[in-house]
């Protein structure tokens, strides 16, 4: 399914909307058919008249007209609705298909691919795409169509007419395309600009500060104003491009016309055609203009709608690294243990984890120290399989960890993220994240423990009240507690936390400490840490440095046994 | 990223007279451009007009008197018009274009000149993004005035009174025939174009709506997957899409059918200009070209009607846009006069008494009565918790909010008197958070600001031994510093703000110590700028380490906006409980 989809996008989704599809081209194609009728009605018309006929004589032939073009307007509804079905369903499924590969993948992915990046692959990338499997492969079928239909009838007028009439024609396609470059063209360098001017304005409102306590007004608005400048000056060259397109529409008209007067004069004074004949004729002439003009944009929206598509294929092509195809389920944790786990993030060659081994049993809490960069954080990554670790050197419950399925090995180990990050919703939503039941009671016994409740509680719509930008805005210290309180919630029997309380001050950090232990002292818990005083507390306390475990005991231990230990704890006070 | 794209559902209440009445001052500027594109206009109009009723001329005095000299003269003729209108067209839009260009320069120049001007408090207030989206997308939909709609609905409205005139001139009781259903029409059109308009802003509501929900789950993409909420989002985002994909339909379906709308009125009009036309030919009331000539003029009625009605929708956008501006323009700037002209050499003696402040009325007091002084060159660590009125009396300090008279005086000048310009210019401020431009590192130090030289970066950057730092890492002045210096450690981050203060020199220091993790290295480097910051300048510390409150003349300890001043006899240990956490990420930057 997905294979044929990535082969061929566009036949893909017109086999997948055949009906709306068909329907739409099959309307179209009449409509276009009614419009190259009318000339004809309207030459009748006037031939009528000009043969000196009574006028309720072309009362038939108005009425004619009007029922061809009243039918037109029905069937011009039909392959628009018809039409519209299938590249907006198109849209929708690509986008779903999207989002869902997305929320398979890793961090490692992310890193690779911006967030701001694949937003836009889900809205301007579809949207393109959309615009070329619709309009753009619209415009071409429309401008063949009327080709076909619109040239033999002008032949059928009068061959010689046609021959010489048209004779610019073949141009214009031509010219389009050249303006149409030079409109991309300048265009491009023009929003490029635009990019600029906004990143320029973005960082002075967001560095308003720095700029207001070094009085830096007049010469940041000089540099807002000299790339504003820049800006202007290519606007206006697209100007002058995108200008010149109607005109040169025109000219396949005006040519038309001009050689029309010149050679059909002739032919109508000698009576060889009629004034009707050369009425229908100018019209025709004018329908011509069109499929020549739209002939490049249809092919050139139909262009970039592929090349959106590829862009979106190349991320539906990447596999995520942490595919959950374990079939094990796990309940009831036991144990953790590490048997020679050595991790490299897959694009670098510097291991990141040299041989770890190590085990957790149910209940202890242990704790993770370290400099800056010494693998912590990304051994709690590998525990929770936000990164593959290599096979069989992770188990819980004596079972390798991918051979587990991700939601009953979630369901076991809970994160709590380095960066605290909470969601534009309520607080009782943030915190009962996981499903849980939310009711404002239990919220508010987790919020104790974090030692956070009274905070919430001064708010105005307590447990209700909205986190972001809109709503309420949370300190540092403040987010972080609740992202704790979101990952006891989940009630999981492991908990990871990692630098979770680094925003806190010591005071908080103990009182929350010792409200966990006496709520729950079942509870593993694995504490990474920067500041020693978190883990003063755990049972055993492993020192990681440069990826391997430098020492491991407990906090007075390793003041004798670990110097790297020791160096923290004399930074931070503690000797 | 998308909550303020929310916004976009607040409904104009400025109208247009309004909206000329605010954009006729940039525009008078360029007057020239404005007289050319009316004068191109009327050219198009005019030699469009003439086309039909040449080609009506050529049939009359032509074909039916047989006269082929008229024949070959008319086709001249149509060749100079199509020449004229083609060049009139282009002249049009483009000269329009580049007023608009030029009009929007002076827009945005004026627009972050005001902004910028705008006191702190505004910015605490109002998200970066709603600022940045007012300064770039909404300056750009009041662009569109110029380029797709006020110059559309302007030349197709002339261009449809030209071709009433040109059919009332042929036969006004044909015309009037002919367009009686007209106004029935337009005004069904209108009716279904609103419609199309109201259900296109529904969905780019839902549109942003689902921007925003894609943005927020892909940046906590991690917490989804931890905590298994991934089938639940992914249905919510199921709906969303499906929602939107509705939405699309029913904007197809609604405008599907104003074109049959436009249609049925071309066949009714056209249909009634032959029969009638055939009538008053018969009659002898109309020659046979001129019958003609009105059929063509009638069968260019709908475009320019089609064009009005579609572009009269970003009309309706450019609206909101320009509100939206000029409510900004009508924000009021921070008071930038100074009362009393100051001597510029300062001393640096800082002395604040009986201070006390709230933001607002119904807010609780966040200092009270708060008293300490220093001499030129002293500095004073601040301990306390979250909460105790530190950042507040920074941003007093900084005359980012007025405290009260006579409450702050520097060198025994009250700070009311001070021009912001001129105060800021002696406090330097670093932060725990501090800006950091895209550029080069050099250009982060002296802010681009050409008065800071050459030397005096060299000079700042040697006092800490910075070069020898980037030279470790194979980098340099000149190395490109990424967005929000995305590619610098927090250290290296807080280094720059304190190289910012040595290369300008203020006389009084205020820091606000950070407490993130850095590698020790970098430790090394802040502590010693920290140190040569200090040496001889007057500096208000807001101390994080044991380590700073040692090397500090005062030590001043804030509990709930009430301070006592202490001296460094007092047990450490003891003052290790008022550190503070690290402060709302809001106020740092």
């Amino acid at each position: 399914m997905s294979q044929r989809l990535k082969k061929n996008p566009l036949l893909f989704y017109i086999q997948k909307h055949r009906r709306e599809f068909s329907l739409g081209m099959f309307f179209l194609i009449v409509t276009n058919s009614l419009d190259a009728l009318y000339p004809l009605i309207l030459k009748i018309g006037i031939d009528q008249v000009t043969e000196g006929k009574a006028w309720t004589d072309v009362i038939p032939t108005g009425l004619l007209f009007f029922a061809v073009m009243a039918g037109l307007a029905l069937t011009r509804y039909a392959w628009r609705t018809f039409f519209g079905t299938y590249h907006t369903s198109a849209a929708e499924d690509l986008r779903n298909r999207i989002f869902s590969h997305l929320t398979k993948m890793g961090p490692s992915f992310f890193q690779k691919n911006p967030v701001g990046e694949l937003m836009s692959l889900i809205t301007n990338d579809v949207q393109s795409f959309r615009g070329g499997i619709g309009s753009g492969v619209l415009v071409l079928v429309d401008s063949f169509s009327i080709f076909a239909i619109v040239l033999p009838l002008m032949l059928y007028l009068n061959v010689g007419w046609t021959l010489k009439t048209l004779v610019f024609l073949p141009l214009v396609p031509v010219i389009i395309w050249k303006v149409t470059q030079l409109i991309f063209k300048s265009y491009k360098t023009q929003q490029d600009r635009l990019s600029e001017l906004s990143g320029i304005s973005q960082e002075i409102v967001a560095g308003i500060r720095v700029i207001k306590s070094f009085v830096q007004e007049k010469i940041r608005l000089q540099i807002y104003n000299n790339k504003s400048k820049e800006f202007e000056t290519t606007s206006n060259r697209t100007a002058q491009a995108d200008a010149l397109f109607m005109p040169v529409m025109e000219f396949g008209v005006a040519s038309g016309s001009v050689i029309l007067l010149f050679v059909a004069g002739q032919d109508v004074l000698s009576g060889v055609a009629t004034v009707g004949t050369l009425v229908a004729f100018q019209r025709y002439i004018q329908k011509m203009v069109w499929p020549m003009t739209a002939l490049g944009l249809g092919l050139s929206q139909y262009q970039k709608g592929m090349a959106s598509f590829s862009r979106i294929r190349d991320v539906l092509d990447q596999e995520s690294d942490i595919p959950d195809l374990g079939a094990q389920e796990i309940k009831d944790f036991t144990n953790l243990r590490l048997q020679n786990l050595s991790f490299k993030f897959h694009d670098s060659n510097q291991w990141v984890l040299k041989k770890i081994s190590l085990e957790i049993k149910m209940g202890q809490k242990v704790g993770i120290v370290g400099p800056v960069g010494s693998g912590k954080s990304t051994l709690l990554q590998l525990l929770t399989r936000l990164y593959p670790a290599p096979a069989n050197s992770v188990f819980i419950n004596e079972i390798p960890i991918e051979q587990i399925t991700q939601r009953s090995l979630h369901s076991q180990i809970v994160l709590v993220p380095q960066e605290a990050f909470l969601f534009s919703d309520t607080i009782s939503e943030n915190l009962a994240f996981a499903g849980e039941d939310a009711s404002e009671e239990i919220s508010r016994e987790w919020a104790r423990v974090v030692d956070i409740d009274q905070e919430i509680d001064s708010l105005p719509q307590k447990y209700s009240s909205y986190l972001g930008e809109r709503g309420v805005n949370l300190s540092g210290g403040q987010k972080q507690r609740l992202t704790i309180a979101r990952g006891l919630m989940t009630r999981a029997p492991v908990i990871l936390l990692d630098d979770s309380l680094s925003a806190v001050d010591v005071k908080t950090e103990q009182a929350i400490q010792t409200k966990l232990k006496e709520r729950d002292n079942s509870q593993t818990q694995v504490i990474v840490a920067h500041r020693l005083s978190s883990v003063l507390n755990a049972d055993l306390i492993y020192v990681l440095n440069q990826g391997s475990i430098e020492a491991q005991g407990t906090h007075t231990e390793l003041l004798q046994s670990s110097p790297t230990y020791r160096e923290m704890a004399q930074i931070q006070g503690l000797l | 990223m998308s909550e303020y794209l929310k916004e976009d559902q607040v409904k104009a209440n400025i109208s247009y007279v309004e909206l000329f009445r605010r954009l006729w001052p940039y525009g008078r500027k360029s007057q020239g451009l404005l007289w050319a594109t009316v004068v191109s206009i009327l050219l198009l109009s005019v030699s469009s007009r003439l086309l039909p009723s040449l080609f009506g001329y050529a049939i009359d005095h032509g074909v039916i008197q047989k006269n082929p000299s008229v024949l070959f003269q008319a086709a001249i003729a149509f060749l100079v018009l199509e020449v004229v209108k083609s060049l009139s067209q282009w002249a049009y839009l483009f000269f329009f274009q580049k007023f608009g260009n030029r009009v929007l320069y002076y827009v945005r120049e004026d627009l972050l000149r005001h902004v910028q001007n705008l006191p702190l408090d505004y910015f605490n207030k109002t998200p970066t993004g709603r600022i940045v989206t007012r300064l770039t997308n909404d300056v750009s939909n009041l662009g569109e005035l110029f380029t797709d709609g006020v110059i559309n609905v302007l030349t197709e409205s002339v261009a449809l009174i030209a071709i009433l005139i040109a059919m009332s001139l042929i036969s006004w009781q044909l015309a009037l025939i002919t367009m009686f259903s007209a106004p029935l029409f337009v005004l069904l059109s209108f009716r279904l174009s609103d419609r199309v308009r109201l259900i296109l802003r529904d969905s780019k509501k839902k549109l942003s709506l689902l921007n925003s929900f894609v943005a927020e789950n892909l940046n906590g993409i991690k917490v989804i997957q931890l905590y298994n909420r991934v089938p639940k989002n992914l249905r919510k985002f199921k709906n969303l899409s499906e929602d939107y994909k509705e939405l699309n339909l029913r904007s197809i379906r609604a405008y599907a059918l104003l074109q049959p709308v436009m249609n049925i009125f071309s066949a009714t009009s056209t249909s009634l200009a032959l029969v009638g036309g055939a009538y008053f030919v018969m009659k002898g009331d109309l020659a046979l070209g001129s019958m003609v000539a009105f059929t063509m003029h009638v069968q260019d009625f709908i475009p320019p009607l089609r064009e009005i009605l579609e572009k009269y929708q970003q009309f309706q956008n450019s609206l909101t846009s320009s509100e939206r501006v000029f409510q900004m323009l009508d924000e009021v700037q921070e008071d930038a006069q100074a009362k009393h002209s100051q001597s510029p050499s300062w001393k640096g003696n800082l002395k604040v008494q009986n201070l006390s402040f709230r933001y607002a009325e119904h807010l609780p007091w966040i200092l009270k009565d708060l008293n300490f002084e220093l001499q030129a060159g002293e500095s004073l660590a601040i301990v306390g918790r979250t909460g105790s009125g530190k950042s507040t009396l920074i941003t007093l300090l900084q005359k980012f909010y007025n405290p009260p008279e006579n409450c702050i005086l520097i060198d025994d000048v009250s700070l009311e008197m001070i021009a912001p310009s001129e105060l800021r210019r002696q406090l330097g401020v670093v932060l725990q958070d501090n800006f950091i431009f895209r550029g080069r590192i050099r250009d982060n130090i002296s802010l681009m600001d050409p008065t800071v030289s050459d030397e005096q970066i060299l000079r700042a950057c040697e006092q800490i031994g910075f070069l020898d730092y980037l030279k470790k890492s194979d980098r340099h002045l000149d190395s490109w510093v990424e967005e929000r210096g995305a590619n610098l450690s927090v250290g290296e981050r807080q280094l720059l703000a304190f190289l910012r203060i040595l290369a300008f020199q203020p006389q009084v220091l205020i820091l606000d110590e950070a407490t993130a993790n850095v590698d020790s290295q970098t430790e090394e480097l802040i502590h010693r700028a920290t140190q040569t910051s200090i040496k001889g300048r007057t500096s208000l510390i807001i101390a994080h380490r044991l380590s700073t409150l040692r090397d500090c003349d005062k030590i001043l300890v804030l509990e709930n906006g009430q301070g006592r001043i202490t001296s460094h006899r007092e047990d450490h240990s003891s003052l290790l409980q008022h550190l503070p956490e690290s402060e709302p990420s809001n106020r740092g930057t």
